[in-house]
């Protein structure tokens, strides 16, 4: 059986997220992920490095959320960043937490850059695991507010989330250089034009270990097959040595929210409290098989199913037989 | 810190360009529009690039007294002579049949050789006792105004009747059949060979084409025709053949095509492609042929672009952009430029990609409405010659639709890799730039010496067919056993073409040489 | 093996552009030969050397198995790649539901009602379980012939006979013998009376050993014994096994698509454990739905479940159909302005983006609801209206484009355009821009058909 091994040339960066006191920042941890240099559980060809890292969703607003993920968290709770992200890590043992900014939209409260970060050195100092600062998805409005939060983050190694080539992405790259964060790169569906856009990125001058490339997760039913052949396809290339998608992949797997399966009240599909957590992590593990390396996640219930997967998968030691 | 530059002037023609040291006279003379004749692609292996360097020193490699040019670097400023030898661009045409003079006819007899092509219509006046060409001629294909392509036209003919087009194309080889004789007393042409797509020859031959839409595949489009000219309208006696096709999509065009390039006699797998209207794709060898049709539009024969023209007088057909992202061209004939061909057009969108004018969709990267080739006052037509981002989406739709035609076809059985040549057939122009081509994701990046452009293919089959019984036969042959492959509603097709709109492609990697010349 | 090209059949034919296969030439046949819209038995001059070659040629890598009778009949297998996006994947893996011989009669029901019955639909097609397992736990042989006896009367479909005592297949397969059920499984301990019992009912024969080396050497004996149906099962298992359990269908999936023909044969799993391992009912269903997910992913072709709920089978249902479409075809669709049910000037103008899962979504409804209606699709790169939204890729500028590019005002009677409810701040802009009226709809699109039998035909609100 050994013969069916394969030998890839290339391998997955390394990155690292959160900064402790020894790299100047005031995280209590740090994660690493990627440095994969085999296809996610091909044990045969190779034992799979760092454990993925699962960040929690926190929102800068009240957001309109199902009944069945609300009920997870107390009212207050939701309508303070701060005190959100401390019950997550307290509550749910959090490791990583992705601070949603999208109150910034102009279209929805627009809330100035100053005041946003404000918000965010609330959420830096109520905890002290590493952060993903997700802007609103807004071209116009998420560079300044990335640039801006760079500095806020200054030292802490956050990840700024996301960059695309329709935005003024070198804004953002310029600010993650000078104080020392890592970026993720959002190109949905799309390797080659990932890779395009990774080549730029490198151009600027950030380095392989600074870069998290996210394809798009769609959820099950809602083209979660197209995130599977996206992530596969870049994951391979990268281990077979292609320089601009060699880099750990993450997974915005809340996005399955956005089935009616996973959030609707039917009958005939089952309770909802159920339904909707399994929804998730189902999306979670077959983005894990497909490579992902960070997941940004929603439901506590499908955050512990993941977790205990990659658990079992993490404590596996493949012994090779004659 | 500033690289040194120095002035290469090259002679004839008072060209000077700017070079550092780490460029070779080759590349600088290239960059200014000199193409100097480069078989090796610059791997100092063949040894035809020599220039004679009259002034100024360098560093290189010497042949005798003179140095090749890719290899020779400037150290100082240089006064740079070309021989005529060297000059000749590499993908200039097999023959020179463009550089055809009129000659006289040994007899009072000739005959005349056709391609009718969707968009131009070209002819040979034959000599048919001595069998060579005496002359040559081409004309827009009067038909075009009911139709860019032949399904329009099919569907033409099926509301007005098939008349109309009929006499259009009569008409059409009359006026190419006049030019042909002019200044020429008391000939009378006796033979006429056609080369068409199947849809053209039926129009010729007034008959109905709505069958061809109905039935991809029939035995009727495989058989050569004979009809008497006269009684078609053409002012001509004798008879008129038509070569026969493969299918209802690739027509006896393509069968000349390979007749010309003989790549059915070889015992490797090679490539044919028609860079036309239709752009029919050929791959075999003696044992099995497979043919296909990929639709690609005439923005390589000069329509559909605001700038296009077919090959004939007054056409750029070469352009190189330079370091102030100027235009140098030049134009058949040296006329006065009235609009681009389709070698000058690859050579426009290669250039302006290169220079990063042109983005990979196509785009201009500064959000300009055009690209100002040739300016009013310089311009032939009293119009600017410029270049939309229409244009050039309208030049990678018909780039698209070839390569991934190519890539399809490859999947039969031999890659494209694999193959021992690629024929290029098309009116297009008198050359055709292969680098460029490449380029813009026109032709797959496989080591150039594999290319061969053989012309207008058509037309040489049909001069063939016409005075070689032998070369009637293997035609026949051909068109018999070439199995017909159709593209449309095929999976692989449909996925290669949505990569390939791109410049070159969205698969950077498939193009390695075009991604290094990016970096 | 990958799949032939048609050159490498090609040469493997006579050559003689006869014409009897009903193709032009030789070349033409070998195209679709290879492509598997012709059969071999379609060439009459073959000799029995060319069939011969031809057919090893033509297996895939992992070789179809068909399973059950008739119209109801599955197959399985037939794949040849590792990775969708090489190709694609062929024959969805065939999910069974277990019955047993401990299970209470009212149960057996239930769950032969529920493999007949369940169904959810997706993008304009039904999905639905494909057969049952029916296992002897009792060691009771008239017990488990009984069960076989009920379950094959109420139920049609394709069956598996589970059992680890070889009587109690033997007994089992006498009742549906005509039926053509996969009899599971042999060991290397009974593989000689499994054999014997496949040959004789010519019945699919699982392989079930969790030593990689093991099952090639059964499956290398199965062949010499002419037996070429059969399927593999490495034993999955969830928890501390999970590892185990990937690691081992992926070694044999790629040494399937390496061309080691012992390999190449269907996997299978039982993707539920021994029940007294169950202590909490709810969890272990969860799990078992994950499991089952992560195996069809990971090349089971086969899947022999427990849990009927249905909060565990819909997710199921819905990640094998989505992975096993074929990934050459693009997940757009052409924007431009679609009428749909015989839209009119008076119907209502809905506008959506061009991902294709949201624009089959959105016709569904509209035309399940036999609304006659416009859909207006914009060029949004393919995302869905609230990732567009989200990521600005739907703006009133694109909407304002495409009015005008469809030439929308002048098909309609009206200028009122309804937008996705997950678009609603768009619709001041909108307005503005376009100088439509603009209604905002409902949040999903399921919700369309009652907003526009209320909506349609009232002002602005």
């Amino acid at each position: 059986m050994v013969s069916v091994k394969e030998e890839y040339a290339g391998r997955i960066s390394q990155v690292v997220l959160g900064a402790t006191k020894k790299e100047g920042g005031t995280r209590n941890k740090r994660l690493v992920i990627g440095g994969e240099s085999s296809p996610p559980f091909y044990y045969f060809e190779g034992a799979p490095k760092n454990k993925p890292a699962i960040s929690h969703d926190v929102f800068d607003m009240p957001i309109s959320l199902p009944g069945h993920v609300r009920e997870h968290f107390p009212d207050d709770v939701m309508n303070d960043p701060a005190e959100w992200a401390k019950y997550r890590v307290k509550k749910y043992n959090a490791e990583m937490i992705t601070l949603h900014m999208v109150s910034t939209d102009p279209k929805l409260k627009d809330t100035p850059v100053k005041e946003a970060c404000r918000t965010i050195e609330d959420v830096l100092q109520a905890v002290k695991v590493p952060i993903i600062i997700g802007g609103s998805g807004n071209p116009s409005k998420d560079p300044e507010l990335l640039e801006k939060a760079a500095e806020v983050c200054s030292g802490e190694r956050v990840l700024l989330s996301s960059i695309d080539p329709d935005m003024d992405y070198k804004r953002v790259t310029a600010a993650a250089l000078k104080h020392g964060h890592a970026v993720l790169s959002l190109i949905p569906m799309n390797p080659d034009e990932m890779r395009r856009f990774n080549k730029n990125l490198i151009r600027q001058g950030l380095r392989r270990e600074d870069i998290v490339m996210d394809l798009f997760t769609g959820g099950i039913g809602y083209g979660i097959e197209y995130t599977v052949s996206a992530m596969e396809r870049s994951r391979l290339a990268g281990l077979r040595g292609d320089e601009y998608l060699c880099f750990p992949m993450a997974s915005a797997t809340s996005n399955a929210w956005s089935a009616r399966e996973a959030w609707m009240r039917n009958d005939a599909w089952g309770p909802r409290e159920l339904r909707g957590p399994l929804w998730e992590s189902t999306t979670a593990e077959i983005a894990l098989l497909s490579g992902a390396d960070l997941f940004m996640m929603l439901h506590p219930r499908a955050i512990f199913a993941l977790e205990e997967v990659i658990e079992s998968l993490y404590s596996f030691q493949y012994r090779e037989k004659a | 810190m500033e690289k040194k530059k120095h002035r290469i002037t090259f002679h004839p023609g008072k060209k000077a360009v700017l070079a550092e040291e780490k460029d070779s006279i080759l590349d600088a003379a290239a960059s200014c529009g000199i193409h100097i004749s480069s078989p090796c692609a610059g791997r100092g292996t063949c040894g035809k690039c020599v220039v004679i360097v009259s002034e100024g020193i360098t560093k290189g490699v010497k042949k005798g007294n003179t140095y090749l040019a890719c290899k020779t670097h400037p150290l100082s400023d240089l006064s740079v002579r070309i021989p005529d030898n060297s000059s000749t661009g590499k993908y200039k045409i097999l023959d020179h049949f463009h550089e055809i003079k009129k000659k006289a006819l040994s007899g009072k007899n000739a005959g005349i050789a056709l391609d009718i092509g969707t968009t131009t219509v070209a002819g040979f006046l034959v000599d048919l006792k001595k069998k060579h060409v005496v002359g040559t001629a081409s004309a827009y294909n009067k038909q075009v105004v009911h139709g860019d392509d032949v399904l329009s036209r099919i569907d033409h003919s099926r509301k007005h009747g098939v008349e109309k087009l009929n006499r259009l194309i009569v008409e059409t080889i009359n006026n190419v059949a006049e030019e042909l004789l002019e200044g020429r007393r008391n000939v009378m042409v006796t033979d006429l060979c056609a080369a068409g797509n199947t849809t053209m020859t039926y129009l010729l031959l007034n008959n109905d084409p709505s069958v061809i839409k109905k039935n991809p595949v029939l035995d009727e489009y495989k058989i050569p025709y004979t009809a008497n000219a006269s009684k078609l309208g053409i002012s001509a006696c004798g008879r008129l053949q038509t070569l026969p096709g493969i299918s209802g999509y690739v027509g006896g065009d393509v069968v000349g095509d390979v007749l010309a390039s003989g790549m059915h006699k070889s015992n490797k797998v090679s490539m044919l492609i028609d860079v036309g209207t239709n752009g029919e794709i050929v791959l075999g060898n003696r044992e099995w042929l497979v043919a296909c049709s990929t639709s690609a539009g005439p923005a390589f024969e000069g329509a559909g672009t605001l700038c296009g023209m077919k090959a004939s007088s007054g056409a750029i057909d070469k352009i190189s952009i330079n370091e102030n992202l100027k235009a140098e061209y030049r134009t058949i004939d040296d006329e006065r430029p009235e609009g681009i061909c389709g070698s000058g057009l690859i050579d426009l969108v290669a250039g302006l990609f290169l220079k990063g004018v042109l983005d990979h969709n196509g785009l201009f990267a500064d959000k300009r409405k055009k690209y100002v080739v040739v300016p009013k006052k310089e311009s032939g037509t009293g119009k600017e010659i410029a270049l939309t981002e229409k244009d050039v989406k309208s030049i990678i739709l018909s780039k698209t639709a070839i390569y991934a035609g190519a890539e399809t076809l490859a999947k039969i059985g031999t890659p494209l890799p694999e193959l021992e040549n690629i024929y290029i057939a098309g009116a297009f122009g008198y050359y055709l730039d292969i680098e460029k081509a490449v380029t813009i994701g026109l032709l797959p990046d496989l080591p150039r010496k594999r290319y061969k452009y053989i012309g207008n293919g058509s037309l040489k089959g049909a001069l063939l067919y016409l005075t070689d019984a032998k070369k009637r036969r293997e035609a026949d042959a051909v068109a018999k056993k070439t199995t017909y492959y159709e593209l449309s509603g095929d999976k692989t097709f449909s996925r290669e073409f949505l990569k390939a709109l791109y410049l070159p492609h969205q698969d950077a990697s498939r193009f390695p040489l075009v991604e290094k010349k990016l970096s | 093996m990958a799949r032939p090209t048609a050159l490498q059949v090609y040469k493997h034919l006579p050559i003689k552009n006869c014409g009897r296969c009903g193709e032009n030439t030789c070349m033409a046949y070998a195209i679709k030969l290879a492509e598997g819209v012709r059969k071999i038995d379609d060439c009459p001059p073959l000799s029995d050397e060319q069939k011969k070659k031809l057919i090893e040629l033509l297996t895939p890598a992992v070789r179809a198995v068909e399973i059950g009778t008739g119209k109801e009949a599955i197959k399985v297998g037939g794949e040849e790649v590792s990775y969708r996006h090489e190709l694609r994947f062929f024959n969805q893996t065939a999910l069974f539901i277990e019955v047993s011989d401990a299970m209470t009669g009212r149960e057996v029901d239930d769950r032969i009602n529920y493999v007949k019955g369940f169904e959810t639909e997706r993008l304009g097609h039904k999905l639905k379980l494909d057969g049952i397992g029916i296992r002897c736990v009792s060691r009771d042989i008239k017990k488990y012939k009984d069960l076989v006896q009920k379950t094959a009367k109420a139920f049609t479909g394709p069956l598996i006979l589970c059992s680890d005592d070889m009587k109690a297949i033997k007994a089992g397969v006498e009742i549906v013998k005509k039926r053509r059920p996969l009899l599971y499984a042999a060991t290397p301990k009974n593989l000689k009376e499994a054999l014997n019992i496949a040959r004789e009912h010519d019945a699919p024969l699982a392989l079930r050993s969790p030593d990689m080396k093991e099952l090639g050497l059964m499956a290398k004996a199965a062949s010499s014994k002419g037996i070429e149906d059969i399927v593999l099962d490495p034993i999955a298992g969830f928890g501390p096994h999970l590892g185990e359990t990937l690691n081992r269908y992926a070694m044999l999936r790629k040494a399937a698509v390496s061309g080691l023909r012992e390999y190449g044969h269907p996997l299978m799993a039982k993707t539920f454990f021994m029940r007294e391992e169950c202590i909490d009912k709810e969890k272990c269903a969860y799990d078992e739905s994950s499991l089952a997910s992560m195996l069809i992913d990971r090349f089971a072709s086969i899947l022999l479940m427990h849990s009927i709920e249905p909060w565990t089978i819909l997710p199921i249902l819905t990640f094998r159909d989505g992975l096993y479409t074929d990934p050459r075809i693009e997940p757009t669709v052409e924007p431009k302005l679609y009428p749909l049910v015989n839209a009119g000037k008076d119907s209502p103008v809905i506008l959506t983006t061009n991902f294709a899962l949201t624009y089959h979504s959105v016709s569904k409804d509209l035309e399940g609801a036999k609304i006659p209606s416009h859909l207006l699709v914009v060029d949004t790169n393919g995302l869905a209206v609230s990732v567009a939204v989200a990521a600005d890729k739907l703006t009133p500028q694109l909407v304002k484009e495409a009015l005008e590019k469809n030439k929308v005002a002048g098909k309609v009677s009206h200028k009122t355009l309804i937008i996705p409810g997950v678009a609603g701040r768009l619709k001041d802009e909108i307005r503005e821009l376009t100088g439509w009226k603009v209604i905002v709809g409902p949040q999903d699109s399921s919700q369309l058909a009652a907003f526009l039998k209320e909506n349609h035909g009232k002002k602005e609100a």
